[in-house]
Protein backbone atom coordinates (compact mmCIF):
# COMPACT_ATOMS: atom_id res chain seq x y z
CA UNK A 1 0.00 0.00 0.00
CA UNK A 2 1.14 3.39 -0.75
CA UNK A 3 2.83 5.51 2.06
CA UNK A 4 1.79 8.49 0.61
CA UNK A 5 -1.86 10.51 1.26
CA UNK A 6 -3.79 10.89 -1.82
CA UNK A 7 -7.13 12.30 -2.87
CA UNK A 8 -8.50 8.98 -1.57
CA UNK A 9 -7.22 9.25 1.92
CA UNK A 10 -9.76 9.28 4.79
CA UNK A 11 -9.89 13.06 5.73
CA UNK A 12 -7.98 13.29 8.79
CA UNK A 13 -10.25 14.68 11.51
CA UNK A 14 -8.42 15.17 14.76
CA UNK A 15 -6.99 18.31 13.70
CA UNK A 16 -7.58 21.83 14.63
CA UNK A 17 -9.23 23.40 11.88
CA UNK A 18 -10.72 27.04 10.53
CA UNK A 19 -14.26 26.89 10.05
CA UNK A 20 -14.75 30.49 9.86
CA UNK A 21 -12.89 34.16 10.18
CA UNK A 22 -14.38 36.10 13.62
CA UNK A 23 -15.61 38.71 11.35
CA UNK A 24 -18.18 36.57 9.54
CA UNK A 25 -19.41 35.78 12.96
CA UNK A 26 -22.50 36.86 14.37
CA UNK A 27 -26.31 36.32 15.39
CA UNK A 28 -27.26 34.75 12.22
CA UNK A 29 -26.85 31.02 12.32
CA UNK A 30 -24.49 29.81 9.84
CA UNK A 31 -23.37 26.39 8.36
CA UNK A 32 -20.27 25.28 7.06
CA UNK A 33 -19.36 21.84 6.55
CA UNK A 34 -15.46 20.18 7.71
CA UNK A 35 -14.52 16.99 7.33
CA UNK A 36 -18.02 15.84 6.10
CA UNK A 37 -19.65 17.04 8.89
CA UNK A 38 -21.85 19.77 8.82
CA UNK A 39 -21.44 22.64 11.59
CA UNK A 40 -24.07 25.44 12.60
CA UNK A 41 -22.32 28.29 14.32
CA UNK A 42 -23.28 31.85 15.72
CA UNK A 43 -23.29 34.16 18.42
CA UNK A 44 -24.63 34.08 21.58
CA UNK A 45 -26.25 37.48 23.26
CA UNK A 46 -23.00 38.06 25.14
CA UNK A 47 -20.59 37.28 22.08
CA UNK A 48 -19.61 33.52 22.99
CA UNK A 49 -19.64 31.59 20.23
CA UNK A 50 -21.67 28.19 19.74
CA UNK A 51 -21.02 25.32 17.02
CA UNK A 52 -23.15 22.77 16.72
CA UNK A 53 -23.98 19.72 14.52
CA UNK A 54 -25.56 21.20 11.58
CA UNK A 55 -28.45 18.43 11.66
CA UNK A 56 -31.31 18.14 14.55
CA UNK A 57 -31.01 14.52 15.80
CA UNK A 58 -34.90 13.76 15.35
CA UNK A 59 -35.33 14.09 11.30
CA UNK A 60 -31.89 15.72 10.46
CA UNK A 61 -33.63 18.85 9.67
CA UNK A 62 -30.38 21.33 8.96
CA UNK A 63 -30.42 24.00 12.22
CA UNK A 64 -29.23 26.83 10.37
CA UNK A 65 -32.17 26.82 8.27
CA UNK A 66 -33.90 27.05 11.75
CA UNK A 67 -33.92 30.77 13.80
CA UNK A 68 -32.14 31.85 16.79
CA UNK A 69 -34.43 32.40 19.71
CA UNK A 70 -32.38 34.22 21.94
CA UNK A 71 -29.46 31.66 23.08
CA UNK A 72 -31.59 29.09 21.58
CA UNK A 73 -31.43 27.64 18.11
CA UNK A 74 -34.88 26.64 16.79
CA UNK A 75 -35.21 23.73 14.14
CA UNK A 76 -37.86 24.83 11.68
CA UNK A 77 -39.05 21.46 11.09
CA UNK A 78 -40.38 20.42 14.20
CA UNK A 79 -39.54 23.33 16.48
CA UNK A 80 -36.78 21.35 19.10
CA UNK A 81 -34.68 24.24 20.39
CA UNK A 82 -31.12 23.67 21.43
CA UNK A 83 -28.79 25.44 24.23
CA UNK A 84 -25.32 26.40 23.00
CA UNK A 85 -23.75 23.75 24.73
CA UNK A 86 -26.17 21.04 22.73
CA UNK A 87 -28.93 20.49 25.08
CA UNK A 88 -32.83 20.11 23.95
CA UNK A 89 -34.45 22.53 25.84
CA UNK A 90 -37.75 22.43 24.27
CA UNK A 91 -39.98 19.64 22.09
CA UNK A 92 -42.93 21.39 21.46
CA UNK A 93 -44.66 18.05 20.08
CA UNK A 94 -43.52 15.66 22.67
CA UNK A 95 -43.33 18.39 26.26
CA UNK A 96 -43.51 15.47 28.49
CA UNK A 97 -40.74 13.51 27.19
CA UNK A 98 -37.74 14.12 29.47
CA UNK A 99 -35.24 12.00 27.86
CA UNK A 100 -31.64 13.86 27.82
CA UNK A 101 -31.71 14.74 23.70
CA UNK A 102 -28.57 16.34 22.61
CA UNK A 103 -26.98 17.80 19.26
CA UNK A 104 -23.16 16.79 19.45
CA UNK A 105 -21.50 20.19 20.40
CA UNK A 106 -18.05 20.44 18.18
CA UNK A 107 -15.12 21.51 20.61
CA UNK A 108 -14.06 25.28 19.08
CA UNK A 109 -11.84 27.86 20.44
CA UNK A 110 -11.91 31.50 18.82
CA UNK A 111 -8.38 32.88 18.58
CA UNK A 112 -6.44 35.63 16.81
CA UNK A 113 -9.79 36.13 14.90
CA UNK A 114 -10.01 32.80 13.93
CA UNK A 115 -12.70 30.11 14.97
CA UNK A 116 -11.32 26.55 15.04
CA UNK A 117 -12.84 23.52 15.35
CA UNK A 118 -12.00 20.01 16.20
CA UNK A 119 -14.06 17.80 14.03
CA UNK A 120 -12.68 14.49 15.60
CA UNK A 121 -12.64 12.62 18.82
CA UNK A 122 -13.36 15.49 21.23
CA UNK A 123 -11.48 13.74 24.10
CA UNK A 124 -8.08 14.55 21.97
CA UNK A 125 -9.33 18.38 21.23
CA UNK A 126 -6.45 19.91 23.14
CA UNK A 127 -6.56 23.95 22.94
CA UNK A 128 -2.72 23.99 23.58
CA UNK A 129 -2.23 22.68 20.27
CA UNK A 130 -4.01 25.16 18.10
CA UNK A 131 -1.51 27.04 15.93
CA UNK A 132 -0.51 30.70 16.93
CA UNK A 133 -0.74 33.05 14.02
CA UNK A 134 0.04 36.30 15.44
CA UNK A 135 0.13 38.38 13.00
CA UNK A 136 -2.96 38.41 12.17
CA UNK A 137 -3.80 40.74 14.96
CA UNK A 138 -0.51 42.24 15.65
CA UNK A 139 -0.95 46.03 15.29
CA UNK A 140 3.00 45.93 13.92
CA UNK A 141 1.35 43.91 10.64
CA UNK A 142 -0.86 44.97 8.31
CA UNK A 143 -3.06 41.80 6.84
CA UNK A 144 -5.34 41.31 3.91
CA UNK A 145 -7.16 37.76 4.01
CA UNK A 146 -10.03 36.10 1.54
CA UNK A 147 -11.33 32.53 0.97
CA UNK A 148 -11.91 30.10 -1.12
CA UNK A 149 -13.53 26.99 -1.82
CA UNK A 150 -11.29 24.82 -3.98
CA UNK A 151 -13.10 21.99 -6.37
CA UNK A 152 -10.06 19.53 -5.02
CA UNK A 153 -9.14 17.33 -2.27
CA UNK A 154 -6.84 19.31 0.31
CA UNK A 155 -4.05 16.75 -0.23
CA UNK A 156 -3.71 18.68 -3.67
CA UNK A 157 -4.04 21.84 -2.07
CA UNK A 158 -1.19 20.59 0.57
CA UNK A 159 1.40 19.60 -1.90
CA UNK A 160 0.71 22.69 -3.97
CA UNK A 161 1.89 24.63 -1.65
CA UNK A 162 4.77 22.82 -0.32
CA UNK A 163 5.95 23.11 -4.79
CA UNK A 164 7.60 26.30 -5.44
CA UNK A 165 8.82 24.92 -9.53
CA UNK A 166 5.01 25.70 -10.11
CA UNK A 167 5.04 29.74 -9.83
CA UNK A 168 7.42 30.10 -12.85
CA UNK A 169 4.69 28.58 -15.13
CA UNK A 170 1.32 28.55 -13.48
CA UNK A 171 1.63 31.92 -12.00
CA UNK A 172 4.05 33.17 -14.40
CA UNK A 173 4.74 37.31 -14.30
CA UNK A 174 2.48 37.31 -11.32
CA UNK A 175 4.32 35.36 -8.43
CA UNK A 176 6.32 33.31 -10.56
CA UNK A 177 9.93 34.27 -12.20
CA UNK A 178 12.08 32.27 -14.17
CA UNK A 179 14.41 32.11 -11.68
CA UNK A 180 12.74 30.70 -8.78
CA UNK A 181 11.70 27.07 -10.56
CA UNK A 182 15.27 26.00 -10.77
CA UNK A 183 16.47 28.07 -7.97
CA UNK A 184 17.88 25.13 -4.81
CA UNK A 185 16.12 24.21 -1.90
CA UNK A 186 16.24 22.77 1.02
CA UNK A 187 13.85 20.51 3.11
CA UNK A 188 13.86 19.69 6.72
CA UNK A 189 11.29 17.69 9.07
CA UNK A 190 11.56 18.87 12.78
CA UNK A 191 8.57 17.56 15.56
CA UNK A 192 6.33 16.19 11.79
CA UNK A 193 6.86 19.59 11.12
CA UNK A 194 7.86 19.89 7.30
CA UNK A 195 9.60 22.65 6.16
CA UNK A 196 10.87 23.74 2.54
CA UNK A 197 13.28 26.76 2.22
CA UNK A 198 14.82 28.52 -0.98
CA UNK A 199 17.32 31.52 -0.77
CA UNK A 200 17.18 33.59 -4.20
CA UNK A 201 20.66 35.93 -4.57
CA UNK A 202 20.46 38.97 -6.77
CA UNK A 203 16.94 38.15 -8.38
CA UNK A 204 14.38 40.60 -9.34
CA UNK A 205 11.19 40.10 -7.24
CA UNK A 206 7.73 38.89 -8.65
CA UNK A 207 4.98 41.58 -9.10
CA UNK A 208 3.34 40.55 -5.58
CA UNK A 209 6.00 41.61 -3.91
CA UNK A 210 8.09 44.21 -6.01
CA UNK A 211 5.43 47.05 -5.82
CA UNK A 212 4.69 46.62 -2.32
CA UNK A 213 8.33 46.85 -1.45
CA UNK A 214 8.77 49.75 -3.82
CA UNK A 215 12.26 46.98 -5.36
CA UNK A 216 11.09 47.26 -8.61
CA UNK A 217 12.87 45.27 -10.72
CA UNK A 218 16.07 45.34 -8.48
CA UNK A 219 18.13 42.47 -7.99
CA UNK A 220 17.32 41.50 -4.39
CA UNK A 221 17.99 38.52 -1.85
CA UNK A 222 14.69 36.71 -1.21
CA UNK A 223 14.62 33.99 1.86
CA UNK A 224 11.61 31.93 1.66
CA UNK A 225 10.22 29.06 4.13
CA UNK A 226 7.63 27.25 4.15
CA UNK A 227 5.99 25.15 6.87
CA UNK A 228 3.55 22.43 6.50
CA UNK A 229 2.79 22.78 10.37
CA UNK A 230 -0.62 20.83 10.11
CA UNK A 231 -3.38 19.27 7.76
CA UNK A 232 -5.31 22.74 8.74
CA UNK A 233 -2.32 24.97 7.84
CA UNK A 234 0.61 25.68 5.73
CA UNK A 235 2.77 29.07 6.69
CA UNK A 236 5.09 31.04 4.73
CA UNK A 237 7.89 33.23 6.09
CA UNK A 238 9.30 35.54 3.20
CA UNK A 239 11.94 38.13 4.18
CA UNK A 240 13.24 40.05 1.56
CA UNK A 241 16.34 42.08 1.14
CA UNK A 242 18.43 44.71 -0.71
CA UNK A 243 21.68 43.89 0.05
CA UNK A 244 22.93 47.34 -2.52
CA UNK A 245 20.25 49.40 0.12
CA UNK A 246 22.47 52.68 0.53
CA UNK A 247 20.28 52.74 3.69
CA UNK A 248 22.74 50.66 6.70
CA UNK A 249 21.64 48.60 7.97
CA UNK A 250 19.38 47.54 4.67
CA UNK A 251 15.91 47.52 5.21
CA UNK A 252 14.48 43.97 5.57
CA UNK A 253 10.47 43.43 4.40
CA UNK A 254 8.56 40.67 6.08
CA UNK A 255 6.04 38.71 4.51
CA UNK A 256 3.27 36.06 6.38
CA UNK A 257 1.35 34.22 3.86
CA UNK A 258 -1.05 32.33 6.10
CA UNK A 259 -3.10 29.28 4.16
CA UNK A 260 -6.10 27.96 6.64
CA UNK A 261 -6.63 24.92 4.80
CA UNK A 262 -10.17 23.00 6.10
CA UNK A 263 -11.24 19.56 4.28
CA UNK A 264 -15.05 20.32 3.70
CA UNK A 265 -15.60 16.63 1.81
CA UNK A 266 -13.48 14.27 -0.06
CA UNK A 267 -13.44 16.39 -2.87
CA UNK A 268 -13.51 20.16 -1.69
CA UNK A 269 -11.66 22.32 0.18
CA UNK A 270 -12.51 25.61 2.41
CA UNK A 271 -9.14 27.98 1.96
CA UNK A 272 -8.68 31.06 3.88
CA UNK A 273 -5.62 33.27 3.07
CA UNK A 274 -4.37 35.84 4.65
CA UNK A 275 -1.00 37.66 3.34
CA UNK A 276 0.47 39.99 6.65
CA UNK A 277 3.05 42.82 5.87
CA UNK A 278 5.72 44.72 8.63
CA UNK A 279 5.65 47.94 6.53
CA UNK A 280 2.98 50.14 5.17
CA UNK A 281 0.73 49.06 7.75
CA UNK A 282 -1.70 51.89 6.67
CA UNK A 283 -1.52 51.83 3.07
CA UNK A 284 -5.12 50.77 1.01
CA UNK A 285 -3.13 50.84 -2.54
CA UNK A 286 -0.83 48.25 -0.85
CA UNK A 287 -3.49 46.22 0.26
CA UNK A 288 -5.59 46.30 -3.03
CA UNK A 289 -2.37 45.29 -4.64
CA UNK A 290 -1.68 42.39 -2.92
CA UNK A 291 -5.13 41.51 -2.74
CA UNK A 292 -5.28 41.50 -6.82
CA UNK A 293 -2.06 39.76 -6.98
CA UNK A 294 -3.20 37.01 -4.73
CA UNK A 295 -6.80 36.37 -6.69
CA UNK A 296 -5.18 36.12 -9.33
CA UNK A 297 -2.65 33.28 -8.36
CA UNK A 298 -5.04 31.52 -5.82
CA UNK A 299 -7.63 31.58 -8.90
CA UNK A 300 -5.29 30.01 -11.20
CA UNK A 301 -4.30 27.75 -8.37
CA UNK A 302 -8.01 26.77 -8.22
CA UNK A 303 -8.52 25.80 -11.75
CA UNK A 304 -4.91 23.85 -12.17
CA UNK A 305 -6.53 21.82 -8.95
CA UNK A 306 -10.13 21.55 -10.04
CA UNK A 307 -9.13 20.29 -13.37
CA UNK A 308 -6.49 17.65 -11.45
CA UNK A 309 -9.50 16.79 -9.25
CA UNK A 310 -11.54 16.22 -12.43
CA UNK A 311 -9.07 13.42 -14.15
CA UNK A 312 -8.77 11.74 -11.29
CA UNK A 313 -12.58 11.80 -10.83
CA UNK A 314 -13.12 10.58 -14.05
CA UNK A 315 -9.65 8.09 -14.42
CA UNK A 316 -8.58 7.38 -10.99
CA UNK A 317 -5.08 7.70 -9.80
CA UNK A 318 -3.40 5.72 -11.80
CA UNK A 319 -0.25 2.99 -10.84
CA UNK A 320 2.40 5.49 -12.49
CA UNK A 321 2.28 8.95 -10.99
CA UNK A 322 5.72 9.64 -11.47
CA UNK A 323 7.82 12.27 -9.08
CA UNK A 324 10.34 14.65 -9.34
CA UNK A 325 13.24 15.76 -6.95
CA UNK A 326 11.65 18.86 -6.62
CA UNK A 327 8.53 17.21 -5.51
CA UNK A 328 10.02 16.34 -2.09
CA UNK A 329 8.58 18.98 -0.17
CA UNK A 330 5.41 17.41 -0.81
CA UNK A 331 6.20 14.11 -0.68
CA UNK A 332 7.20 14.32 2.42
CA UNK A 333 3.78 16.46 3.66
CA UNK A 334 1.76 13.55 1.99
CA UNK A 335 4.15 10.83 3.88
CA UNK A 336 3.89 12.92 7.08
CA UNK A 337 -0.53 13.31 6.29
CA UNK A 338 -0.93 8.86 5.49
CA UNK A 339 0.75 8.64 8.65
CA UNK A 340 -1.99 10.32 10.48
CA UNK A 341 -4.39 9.21 8.46
CA UNK A 342 -3.76 5.52 9.25
CA UNK A 343 -2.54 6.27 13.41
CA UNK A 344 -6.51 7.29 13.31
CA UNK A 345 -8.16 4.92 11.35
CA UNK A 346 -6.16 2.12 13.54
CA UNK A 347 -7.13 4.29 17.02
CA UNK A 348 -9.94 1.65 19.27
CA UNK A 349 -13.50 2.30 18.07
CA UNK A 350 -14.29 5.80 16.76
CA UNK A 351 -16.75 8.17 18.97
CA UNK A 352 -20.49 7.82 17.59
CA UNK A 353 -20.37 10.67 14.60
CA UNK B 1 26.11 -11.72 -6.32
CA UNK B 2 24.45 -11.86 -2.97
CA UNK B 3 22.90 -9.43 -0.87
CA UNK B 4 21.33 -10.21 2.42
CA UNK B 5 18.52 -8.25 3.66
CA UNK B 6 16.76 -8.61 7.64
CA UNK B 7 13.72 -7.55 8.91
CA UNK B 8 13.22 -5.99 12.35
CA UNK B 9 12.23 -9.48 13.27
CA UNK B 10 15.67 -10.65 12.67
CA UNK B 11 14.19 -13.14 9.64
CA UNK B 12 17.15 -12.78 6.59
CA UNK B 13 16.31 -13.36 3.14
CA UNK B 14 19.68 -13.60 0.55
CA UNK B 15 18.49 -12.64 -2.91
CA UNK B 16 20.53 -12.79 -6.32
CA UNK B 17 21.25 -8.89 -7.26
CA UNK B 18 22.97 -7.60 -10.49
CA UNK B 19 26.06 -4.98 -10.66
CA UNK B 20 24.49 -1.56 -11.79
CA UNK B 21 21.20 -2.19 -10.00
CA UNK B 22 20.54 0.43 -7.33
CA UNK B 23 19.67 -1.24 -3.86
CA UNK B 24 16.30 -0.42 -3.84
CA UNK B 25 15.55 -2.19 -7.44
CA UNK B 26 17.13 -5.12 -6.07
CA UNK B 27 14.83 -5.11 -2.62
CA UNK B 28 11.76 -4.23 -4.82
CA UNK B 29 12.65 -7.10 -7.57
CA UNK B 30 13.12 -9.84 -4.77
CA UNK B 31 9.55 -8.84 -3.10
CA UNK B 32 11.14 -7.82 -0.11
CA UNK B 33 8.88 -6.36 2.20
CA UNK B 34 9.38 -2.25 3.67
CA UNK B 35 11.01 -0.82 1.22
CA UNK B 36 8.29 1.22 -0.59
CA UNK B 37 10.08 3.69 -2.95
CA UNK B 38 7.39 5.57 -4.00
CA UNK B 39 8.93 8.28 -6.10
CA UNK B 40 10.69 5.37 -7.99
CA UNK B 41 14.30 6.42 -7.07
CA UNK B 42 14.07 10.58 -7.89
CA UNK B 43 15.47 10.99 -4.15
CA UNK B 44 11.52 12.43 -3.44
CA UNK B 45 10.27 10.71 -0.88
CA UNK B 46 12.69 8.84 1.78
CA UNK B 47 10.47 5.67 1.63
CA UNK B 48 13.39 3.35 0.49
CA UNK B 49 15.37 3.62 3.83
CA UNK B 50 17.68 1.03 4.61
CA UNK B 51 20.03 0.28 7.51
CA UNK B 52 23.39 -0.64 5.55
CA UNK B 53 25.58 -3.19 8.01
CA UNK B 54 28.18 -1.32 9.94
CA UNK B 55 31.19 -2.88 7.99
CA UNK B 56 29.58 -2.18 5.17
CA UNK B 57 29.25 1.84 5.73
CA UNK B 58 32.63 2.89 4.92
CA UNK B 59 32.64 0.91 1.75
CA UNK B 60 30.35 2.33 -0.50
CA UNK B 61 30.51 5.82 -1.44
CA UNK B 62 29.24 8.47 1.02
CA UNK B 63 25.62 10.15 0.61
CA UNK B 64 24.94 13.04 -1.61
CA UNK B 65 24.27 16.05 0.37
CA UNK B 66 20.81 15.71 -0.92
CA UNK B 67 20.65 12.41 0.22
CA UNK B 68 21.97 13.48 3.53
CA UNK B 69 19.22 16.21 3.85
CA UNK B 70 16.31 13.60 3.20
CA UNK B 71 17.90 11.24 5.38
CA UNK B 72 17.14 13.92 8.24
CA UNK B 73 13.60 13.66 7.41
CA UNK B 74 13.45 9.43 8.09
CA UNK B 75 11.98 8.24 11.38
CA UNK B 76 14.82 6.98 13.00
CA UNK B 77 18.29 7.72 11.50
CA UNK B 78 21.76 5.59 12.86
CA UNK B 79 24.97 5.61 11.17
CA UNK B 80 23.83 3.19 8.43
CA UNK B 81 21.02 5.06 7.36
CA UNK B 82 20.97 5.31 3.50
CA UNK B 83 18.16 5.97 1.23
CA UNK B 84 18.57 2.12 -1.04
CA UNK B 85 17.48 4.03 -4.28
CA UNK B 86 21.12 6.10 -4.42
CA UNK B 87 23.09 2.65 -3.97
CA UNK B 88 24.56 1.60 -7.16
CA UNK B 89 25.79 -1.98 -6.71
CA UNK B 90 29.11 -2.94 -7.94
CA UNK B 91 30.59 -6.34 -7.75
CA UNK B 92 32.57 -5.38 -4.41
CA UNK B 93 29.31 -5.05 -2.79
CA UNK B 94 28.81 -9.08 -2.66
CA UNK B 95 27.65 -10.25 0.63
CA UNK B 96 26.45 -6.73 1.49
CA UNK B 97 24.13 -7.27 4.83
CA UNK B 98 21.16 -4.45 5.15
CA UNK B 99 18.43 -3.84 7.29
CA UNK B 100 15.11 -3.05 6.45
CA UNK B 101 13.89 -0.36 9.43
CA UNK B 102 10.17 -0.73 11.17
CA UNK B 103 8.31 1.94 9.05
CA UNK B 104 9.12 4.04 6.30
CA UNK B 105 6.87 7.22 7.83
Amino acid sequence: MSQLADFATALIDDCWYALALSAELDRTPRSRTIAGKAMVYYRTQSGEVAVLRDRCPHRAFPLSKGYLDGDLIVCNYHGLAFEPNGACARKPSDPSNSAPVRVQAIPFFERQGILWVWPGDPAAAAAENIPDLPWMVDPDWSCVSGYLNFPANYIALHENLMDLTHFAFLHAGNIGTPAYAAAPFNVAVRDRVVNIRRVLRDAPLPELLAVPTGLGTRAVTRETDTYWISPGLNLTESIVEDPDDPTSPSKRFRFRIIHLITPETQRTTHNFWAIARDFSQENPAIDAHLRVCAARAFQEDLDALGWIQSSLDREGAGPDEIHLASDRGGLLVRREMKRRAMAQASRSPRPPA
Amino acid sequence: MQINFTDLAGQSTEVTARPGDTLMRTAIDSGIAGIIAECGGSLACATCHVYVGPEWVERVPAPSPAEDEMLDCVSERRPGSRLSCQIVLEPSYAGMTVTIPETQY
